[in-house]
């Protein structure tokens, strides 16, 4: 991974380099465009921006992300600008105003380069279920980088920005991190205000930051983070971002192996690493104690009842009516909700939906969702249990390596199972983090994840920074 | 619980989706597989067990009910399909 811009550490102290670094990010945007990270570029904005963040330095304002330049999925609002979902029926249309998240790394002075392309609606793994097509791995463009949030992920990877942020309903940050060699933080659920970002799965969605390594992840949480009055669900989690950064860790913690999480199913390569992983953190004076999450293997199928149910839900609102996508040729209003969907929506998209209808519909709300909400509890009691032995949990991010684009696109079960160790995370609503940490023969990268209690989002990104001087950033 | 095509026929209908017969057929299908694999959820035992609607320990967030300033209708009516001056128009309802 090789930054095509320069460091944004560099760039806070020679702010008047902003203006010209934004066009050095172009550029490499440009000449990366077969990836197909980037569905929407802000230049004019971003230009703007850049005069802006380098003019308000000189009179001594408090900017602490000046100079970070970030790249931000297309289903997160920034104001006139695309908000595309990577689907049909938002193809065109406009925001009409802009995610808290964006407005305080904004206001921080941040500048946000353009939009990334996902799975349509942050609804996939693989970044291939888009209006756009598919967005390739950096390393071998035969293979998808992971999604949902793929574009902001290799984008990231490829070095085209510093930081990027993403969505995390079931793994959508982590799984692609994973997959692409970055750091991807899904925070505690309620940390970062979700106004402003197109709801999917109400009670699982977050805003989630990539970077190249934790502190960068850090400084982007700790910014966008907080209280937000139009999010009821944010929570009053007192945030600030400390100027010296992530502390080194100053305490011997006990980290947690669960088992259920080594057993089949899982690359033996990726295995391999997250024990490699446990002897370091060991070496480096932490205790290891082996736990069990026996309800974390019922989380794909908790995950896929419950987030289906709310997307239903969620995803009433595209009617062809006020705005999106519209079948003119229809006929009576009827015709216009039934055949705006149905053109407007893609095939995963209309899967969802029909599962999420009839696990809420009568009959079946008892057996499927209400049945699919007790068991969400019992996974978050293995993990509230296990917190109560370790101060944060090890595993690995996803069963395996980058897949080939293709591979799984016919066979959704198979795709949903890429989110077997990510899912259980989002059901919790606990922090956890994905960190690259290895290899495997194919030179592809693989991810460790660090899980901790819900807001301890700072301690598992220090365990991340534990891991990263342990193994060296790849 | 198998999942019948009139029960994808009548999904569809409260989804308000006009999926094709060929799509109604393999929706059929994909969601058997699919909740064939979420069956095993079917045999927890949940008893005495509260279902879990929201993970934080936060219940009910009232405001005060204040007017805040509200989208003009211009900016509303900017994404419309299809428009008057002041509404967003549809065909015909009552006929």
């Amino acid at each position: 991974m090789t930054l095509k811009i320069p460091p944004h550490q560099h760039l806070k102290n020679h702010p008047e380099e902003l203006p010209s670094a934004v066009e050095t990010c172009l550029q490499a945007i440009e000449q990366a465009k077969p990836l197909n990270a980037f569905v929407h570029l802000l230049a004019d904005r971003a230009r703007h921006k850049a005069v802006e963040v380098a003019q308000a330095t000189g009179q001594g304002e408090e900017l602490p992300l000046r100079g970070m330049i970030l790249a931000v999925k297309d289903n997160i609002a920034i104001e006139g600008t695309s908000l595309s979902c990577a689907s049909r029926i938002l193809k065109d249309f406009k925001s009409l105003f802009t995610a808290t998240a964006v407005a305080r790394l904004e206001k921080a002075g941040a500048i946000i380069i353009g939009k990334t392309n996902l799975d349509e609606f942050a609804m996939g793994s693989s970044c291939e279920n888009t209006i756009f097509g598919p967005t390739h791995h950096p390393l071998d463009w035969e293979r998808v980088p992971g999604g949902s949030s793929g574009g902001s992920a290799v984008a990231v990877a490829a070095g085209l920005v510093h930081a990027a942020l993403g969505s995390d309903t079931g793994g959508s940050v982590r799984q692609p991190a994973a997959f692409c060699g970055v750091v991807g933080l899904k925070p505690t659920y309620g940390r970062v205000s979700r106004y402003g970002l197109v709801a999917f799965g109400s009670s699982l969605d977050q805003i989630a930051p990539f970077a190249t390594n934790c502190q960068d992840a850090f400084a982007v949480l700790c910014i966008m983070g907080g209280k937000d009055e139009h999010d009821s669900t944010s929570a009053a989690y007192p945030m600030s971002y400390p100027t010296e950064g992530l502390k080194p860790l100053g305490e011997k913690l006990r980290i947690g192996l669960p088992k259920e999480y080594l057993e089949e199913g899982l690359q033996a390569e990726i295995a391999e690493v997250v024990l490699q992983v446990a002897r370091g953190l060991e070496k480096a004076g932490h205790d290891l104690v082996e736990i069990s999450l026996p309800y974390s293997k019922l989380a794909v199928g908790v995950y896929y009842i419950l987030a289906t149910a709310e997307a239903s839900s969620n995803l009433a609102r595209y009617d062809g009516a006020r705005y999106g996508f519209r079948e003119h040729s229809a006929e009576s209003l009827q015709d216009i909700y039934t055949h705006s969907r149905a053109g407007g929506f893609g095939r995963e998209v209309r899967r969802r939906i029909m599962l999420g209808t009839y696990v809420l519909s009568a009959g079946y709300y008892d057996a499927y969702y209400k049945k699919a909400q007790r068991v969400r509890r019992l996974v978050l009691g293995d993990f509230l249990d296990a917190f109560g032995k370790v101060d944060v949990i090890l595993a690995p991010t996803t069963p395996t390596t980058a897949f080939k684009i293709g591979e799984k696109i016919d066979d959704p079960l198979a795709m949903y199972l890429s989110d077997v160790y990510t899912t259980p995370a989002n059901l919790a609503g606990i922090p956890a983090v994905s960190v690259p940490a290895g290899k495997d023969t194919k030179r592809l990268p693989i991810g460790v994840q660090i899980m901790g209690p819900h807001f301890s989002d700072e301690l598992i990104l220090q365990v991340g920074c534990d891991i990263e001087r342990l193994h060296g950033r790849i | 619980m198998a999942v019948t095509r009139e029960v994808v026929d009548h999904i569809a209908e409260l989804a308000k989706l006009g999926l094709s017969d060929e799509e109604r057929d393999r929706v059929t299908w994909e969601l058997n597989n699919i909740l064939a694999y979420i069956d095993e959820i079917m045999a927890v035992d949940t008893h005495g067990v509260e279902p879990l609607h929201h993970v934080l320990d936060m219940t009910n967030v009232f405001r005060d009910d204040v007017p805040g300033p509200c989208l003009p209708r211009e900016e509303a009516l900017k994404n419309a399909p299809d428009r008057t001056e002041e509404y967003f128009r549809v065909p015909r309802v009552i006929k």
